[in-house]
């Protein structure tokens, strides 16, 4: 038979469960938006903007983050570090559409030798999250590392609507509440071609933090991919310019060519800018002031644009055989 | 009314070994067993899908087994193994147990129901043998595999989201990797009708424990007459007092006033009598082969075989005239389905291809495909689209229904062919930078073109046919509300028995290359809605780039 008390011991138990699962909700959202914070990395003076390296790819992404004052710039000990590659697609590396795993898995090893407390590698994926993470080939590159989780952003509660003050076309979006936690982000845009966009580099790889990205297409494309980056700001952006897919973008197929390049720096714009010349676009010559949101981004000044203005410096010690793939 | 207790324990193996076989049917397929095994065990399907399309079952070993095993045993699978058949026991001891009406003790009303379950038998092979798997519907291990999927697993996997969301905070904090788990949400469409038609056998329950089993399933009537020739059997020895208890006890309702004998072929084998007993009179002995009795004919009146005879003959007939040729509407098929009219005949509306479905875009039909498609599935690609680098749904097919490809294969096997709605796509339409259909579409099969036309100058989508696989991401992911601006139509499907889908065409129109031969700037055509630019590449910008 039914037994009244253990009915409302039931209830009882319901009702303190439901209290948790509320302060659980109420812990997450306690307000601690601190994108703004990362304005201080930004500022931090250095001797140099960008850091220009080539060899492998664990090589060169070690090279790069030395010329600019090294990953210990950014990642302090017991930090919580937010990884941010494209891994939006479930196409193998080869292909150019994602960060190649070797470049991310250097770039996780960094942080944890910096004394990184966890490191995150995220991305919110266009196809299931199961098959870009596997297909890309990152999840299994990152596959024994202590401390590195990957992780398919793709479920709404996990992004927070907040408001773009700065947004001239885009004035809110719904963004990774990871940012919120994380005490470093690490862009990690790979180069490549992009049908609406021209090139899709380091701000445009910030929508991938995003939940409802429709927005950015029905209304108007490159001003708010700029007005996105004046909210995300990562302290630090390191292309993947190993290979560029410099027509067919941004899903491929399309024509790569060997760059061997990883280009590292605070200034995301600059980065971006940078990389526009290192190779023709759709079989043409363009600067980074030539690509409409790097454009937006500029008058936004969100960063330096013109690469006259840049101090870059260059590795010289690269492996001749590495090099001599040439591009 | 206490079921044996090892039969119990084996029941309860049983239905969690069917859970967690139909919990791995999906992407990627991990085990090195089908995770359609209940299905392929099934000697219903894999008989009447031998009937409607002369096709072997993937489950015609295993069938066979069951056979074997039920010649030996008796009609074992009905009390141990059979999922709905332990469902329905669980059912009945927490609910309907308490209500069953007290009345109507009389054993002779009782008795003639048993013969009904013949006459359901009798309608689904002779529907099959003209070609309808309509009344499969009914099959017992398709009806439970199609009630955990279309109506408990979405339930599961809510609470684990749900449970995986409260525990958020606490999982981070600790750094597990839980705290990013997130399992893709399942929903699904006739889930209330689904259930209807399980919580219709729960209630009738309140007339008689396992009506559904003793009187009515097509799958029980089978393992019933096989189960005439066992060798293993039950007898009474002379300590019997006749007190009754077997008789309370009987999960087949199968014994006579004294408890001493068994309406032949009804026994299920639970051995709740033999532990029931107090005196041990009853036994299973293995008593040899018996011949088919004639003094113990099925207990059928001809009234009801001609019945049933004509229902399913009418069920088969009505089912081949109906409107599934020609095919009604945008049905698009899950890649590799056999031509629809050999797919209507050997589909058992199991739903086993939609639980293993990565993105849940098969989804059970209503009337999309003639009302005797009900439960099969179809495509819903604005739902989600079908994921390239997946194909379970034809591996965990236990009829090949949809054939088991290779990924390579699945690749090729087209399902419909996309088509844009100038009216309504933002490109065409608002000169939008929209390019959402391309991105994501894995086949190279969105081409954008610059064009000049009454809405400015701009880049536009164009579909490529040859290389366009009918996946429908691209209808998933646009932007447009409502209904798509890029929908995929059955055009140009490959429905194919055998043989290979790869062809050179389609190979060659998905290779980056042949956008260069395309010549990326120069327009496809002018149609007459659009006056097309003489651009070409090397005097015009790409999108997204401004002059200097």
């Amino acid at each position: 038979m039914d037994n009244p008390v253990s009915r409302r011991t039931f209830l009882k138990k319901s009702v303190g469960a439901a209290a948790l699962a509320g302060l659980g909700v109420c812990a997450r959202s306690l307000p601690s938006w601190a994108l703004s914070a990362y304005e201080e990395a930004r500022g931090a003076e250095a001797a140099v903007d960008l850091g220009v390296a080539t060899g492998s790819p664990a090589w060169a992404v070690g090279r790069a983050l030395d010329l600019i004052g090294g990953i210990g710039r950014f990642v302090k000990r017991g930090d919580f570090v937010l990884l941010k590659p494209n891994m939006s697609f479930g196409t193998p590396p080869e292909m150019g559409a994602t960060t190649s795993p070797e470049v991310v898995k250097a770039v996780a090893i960094e942080c944890l030798e910096a004394g990184a407390r966890r490191v995150l590698v995220a991305d919110h994926t266009i196809r299931a999250a199961k098959v870009s993470l596997e297909y890309t080939g990152i999840e299994p590159a990152l596959k024994g590392l202590d401390g590195v989780q990957t992780a398919a952003l793709n479920d709404e509660s996990r992004y927070r609507k907040v408001s773009i003050p700065r947004g001239q076309a885009l004035r809110e979006a719904a963004v990774a509440e990871e940012l919120d936690r994380a005490d470093v982000l690490v862009n990690l845009p790979v180069a490549k071609s992009h049908s609406a966009t021209g090139v899709s580099l380091g701000i445009k790889n910030l929508m991938g933090l995003v939940w409802d990205r429709r927005v950015f297409h029905t209304g108007v494309l490159d001003q708010s991919i700029a007005d996105l980056a004046t909210l995300i700001r990562p302290q630090l952006t390191i292309m993947d310019a190993m290979q560029a897919m410099v027509q067919g973008g941004p899903s491929g197929p399309g024509r790569t060519v060997r760059l061997n390049r990883i280009v590292a720096g605070v200034d995301d714009v600059a980065v971006d800018s940078y990389t526009v010349g290192l190779t023709k676009w759709y079989n043409r010559k363009f600067t980074g002031k030539q690509v409409a949101h790097l454009a937006a981004a500029s008058r936004m000044e969100l960063g330096q644009i013109d690469v006259d203005q840049l101090r870059i410096a260059f590795d010289q010690e690269a492996p001749r055989e590495e090099n001599s793939q040439g591009e | 009314m206490k079921i044996n207790r090892t039969t119990r324990v084996v029941q309860l193996v049983s239905l969690g070994a069917f859970f967690v076989l139909l919990g791995f049917a999906t992407y990627p397929l991990i085990l090195p067993i089908p995770p359609d095994l209940f299905l392929r065990l099934d000697p219903l399907i894999a008989l009447g899908t031998f009937l409607s399309s002369h096709r072997l079952s993937a489950g015609l070993w295993t069938a066979l087994v069951l056979v074997g095993a039920t010649l030996w045993l008796g009609r074992f699978f009905c009390s141990h193994v059979c999922p709905l058949g332990t469902t329905l026991d669980l059912v009945d001891e927490g609910v309907t147990r308490r209500l069953r009406a007290r009345r109507a003790r009389g054993d002779e009303p009782r008795r003639r129901r048993l013969r009904w379950k013949y006459y359901v038998l009798a309608s689904v092979l002779l529907a099959s043998l003209l070609g309808s798997t309509f009344l499969f519907i009914l099959d017992p291990i398709s009806l439970a595999t199609r009630f955990y999927t279309l109506v408990v697993y979405p339930v599961v996997v809510a609470a684990i989201n749900g449970l995986l969301f409260v525990l958020r905070p606490l999982l981070s904090a600790v750094g597990s990797s839980l705290a990013y788990a997130h399992l893709t949400p399942a929903t699904f469409s006739l889930t209330l009708l689904t259930l209807a038609l399980v919580v219709a056998l729960v209630l009738l329950q309140l007339w008689e424990r396992r009506f559904w089993c003793r009187n009515l399933c097509p799958l029980g009537a089978l393992l019933a007459l096989l189960a005439r020739l066992r060798i293993l059997r039950r007898t009474v020895e002379e300590a019997c007092t006749e007190c009754g208890l077997c008789r309370q006890v009987c999960l087949a309702g199968a014994l006579t006033v004294d408890g001493a004998s068994t309406v032949v072929g009804e026994c299920m084998v639970c051995r709740s009598c033999e532990s029931v007993c107090p005196k041990g009179a009853v036994r299973f002995r293995h008593a040899g082969w018996k011949r088919f009795d004639p003094e113990e004919p099925v207990d059928v009146t001809r009234r009801g075989v001609i019945t049933a005879g004509v229902t399913g003959l009418v069920v088969g007939a009505v089912a081949g005239t109906s409107l599934a040729e020609p095919k009604p509407g945008r049905l698009i098929r899950p890649p590799g389905a056999l031509p629809e009219d050999r797919f209507l005949a050997t589909c058992v509306r199991c739903g086993e291809c939609m639980k293993a479905c990565l993105t849940h875009t098969l989804q059970p039909c209503l009337l999309e495909a003639g009302w005797e498609g009900i439960w099969t599935p179809r495509l819903v690609c604005r739902h989600a689209g079908c994921e390239e680098q997946c194909n379970v749904c034809g591996r965990v097919c236990p009829t090949r229904a949809i054939r088991a490809l290779t990924l390579e294969e699945k690749k090729f096997a087209k399902i419909g062919t996309a088509v844009i709605d100038r009216t309504r796509c933002i490109a065409w339409n608002e000169n939008k930078e929209c390019l959402i259909c391309d991105e994501a579409c894995p086949y190279n099969a969105i081409d954008f073109r610059v064009v000049v036309d009454s809405c400015g100058r701009g880049k536009r989508p164009f579909v490529v046919r040859e290389a366009c696989s009918g996946c429908g991401i691209c209808e998933e992911k646009c932007p447009v509300g409502g209904e798509s601006a890029i929908v995929v139509h059955p055009d140009g499907e490959m429905r194919r028995e055998s043989g290979s889908y790869i062809t050179e065409e389609a190979r060659r129109a998905r290779e980056p290359e042949s956008d260069a031969d395309r010549d990326y700037f120069e327009p496809i055509r002018d149609d007459g809605e659009c006056v097309v630019g003489p651009e070409r590449a090397d005097d015009d910008l790409a999108p997204g780039f401004l002059e200097e």
